[in-house]
């Protein structure tokens, strides 16, 4: 059972590495963070509008929502740079 | 399983020093910057039925995130309820994160696996659309709730996909051998009682290039959940979660639909549980295999032009949860024939604000009174 574990594990890490240097395509790359924002949270809830945080705390809301929601590195900074009004 | 945290630690390391370059930069430049939020949310409930109305429930949690710099982070949740009759103050998490590079994210502590979407993510209540779980998803369910160890998740692009991940090693749950909940577990522990580690993790994929699909995987396996010296054998449990979330915008209706649904189940490994204090000797055993799922469907009229009218929003949910013939806990009909409990909820919702609602919902389960929940939910 532990050689499963540790299969398991390295097959998990090594496809990690591997799948995170993908990139997206020109059309994702582009997207807007309005766009993403819209996107990204209605997955899950209605899209909080500008003005519910302060521009600081939407940088502690990005992480947060990046950690629980795992969006991409990539649309959590657009989408807290329109949250913020940037 | 010490090798393995052994590797994973190395694969930690390796991952960081892929990205030290950047990170010095960035840490160089941000690091000292606290940043610090409290949000959270309450809740009040009242139920109706035949037998009663009663305002049964109010909740505050309280939940603290700590940016203490562009890598380090911190997020904990203090929950105080009152479902039981007293004030029960507990610690939901405390969670400490490394974000290692954009595609990787350490964390140790008290955490909230994501096992399946449901526990993990679409419990809470703003994205709950009903004031009660599905049944086999909430407390006595299927499959892991908080976890006490540490883990890896993240999330990249593919092309015009996305995926993401959450791989952790906990304490796992605890076996219950008690006459009344032998073969159950309890999965808030805070304290491990054996040397043996809980493996799990969720995958994510997300193949439409709008992120309205999102289809997971979710599995842990735990060897030994028993205490360290109470049996002989090794009771060991397998839990799998496969888990969907989609939603649209329909111009021709001005309204988003949104479908989910979960499917869990759990195998248990045999033993005969000792009844303490029985004079014969007996035992009960049962062959200890569980499945569950709901699947969810509700309609809101986001783009009507009416400001009242588009802020509601109807669900509907089927759930049904099949626990183990000859289970103590198990459910039973009058004839002592195990069958399942079903629960159908139908609610009508009204959005106060983003993460702000109303909920009204008429519910009927297997053995209970059917009941008319009111809630409401506050965000902050």
């Amino acid at each position: 059972m532990k050689n499963i574990y540790i299969l398991i594990t390295l097959i998990f890490s090594i496809s990690v590495i591997l799948l995170s240097s993908c990139a997206p395509t020109k059309e994702i790359a582009e997207k807007s963070g309005a766009q993403l924002w819209g996107e990204n949270c209605n997955r899950c809830h209605s899209a909080p509008s500008q003005d519910q945080y302060a521009k600081d705390q939407w940088s502690i809301i990005g992480t947060h929502m990046k950690l629980k929601a795992g969006i991409t590195n990539d649309e959590m900074t657009k989408i807290v740079a329109f949250l913020k009004g940037q | 399983m010490n090798r393995t945290i052994l590797l994973l630690f190395i694969f930690t390391m390796s991952a960081f020093r892929m990205y030290s370059q950047v990170d010095q930069k960035e840490s160089d430049r941000d690091f000292g910057a606290t940043k610090f939020l409290i949000t959270g949310h309450t809740t009040v409930t009242a139920v109706l039925d035949s037998g009663q109305s009663n305002f049964s429930d109010a909740n505050f949690s309280a939940i603290f995130l700590y940016q203490l710099s562009n890598k380090l982070f911190v997020e904990s949740e203090i929950e105080m309820t009152t479902g039981d009759g007293v004030v029960d103050i507990g610690l939901e998490h405390a969670n400490l994160i490394w974000l290692l590079n954009d595609n990787i994210a350490f964390h140790a502590g008290r955490f909230v696996p994501h096992f399946g979407m449901y526990r993990g993510r679409l419990a809470e209540g703003f994205m709950n659309r009903f004031p009660t779980n599905p049944v086999g998803f909430g407390d006595g369910g299927i499959g892991t709730m908080e976890a006490v160890g540490f883990g890896f998740q993240g999330g990249f692009a593919l092309g015009i996909s996305k995926m993401n991940y959450d791989l952790w090693v906990s304490n796992g749950p605890e076996l219950l051998t008690d006459a009344e909940n032998a073969g159950q577990f309890d999965y808030e522990a805070y304290t491990d009682n054996n040397k043996n580690k809980a493996v799990g993790g969720r995958i994510g994929f997300l193949p439409f290039s709008n992120s309205s699909l999102e289809l997971g995987v979710s599995y842990e396996n735990t060897s030994k959940t028993e205490n360290q010296y109470s049996m002989e054998k090794s009771i060991g449990v397998r839990a799998l979660a496969i888990d969907a979330n989609f939603y649209h915008n329909i111009p021709a209706l001005k309204s988003t639909i949104r479908l989910i649904g979960e499917y869990k189940k759990q195998d248990v490994d045999k033993y005969d549980y000792p009844i303490i204090g029985d004079p014969n000797g007996e035992t009960i055993k049962f062959n200890n295999t569980a499945n569950t799922y709901y699947a969810l469907a509700s309609v809101r009229p986001t783009g009507s032009d009416n400001n009242i009218f588009r802020n509601f929003e109807l669900a509907f949910r089927y759930s049904k949860y099949t626990t183990p013939n000859g289970a103590p806990w198990a459910n039973y009909d009058e004839n002592g024939k195990n069958i399942p409990i079903s629960q159908t909820a139908i609610a009508l919702n009204y959005w106060l604000k983003w993460n702000c609602v109303a909920k009204v919902c008429y519910q009927t389960q297997t053995n209970v009174t059917n009941q008319v929940y009111i809630q409401l939910y506050y965000g902050f």
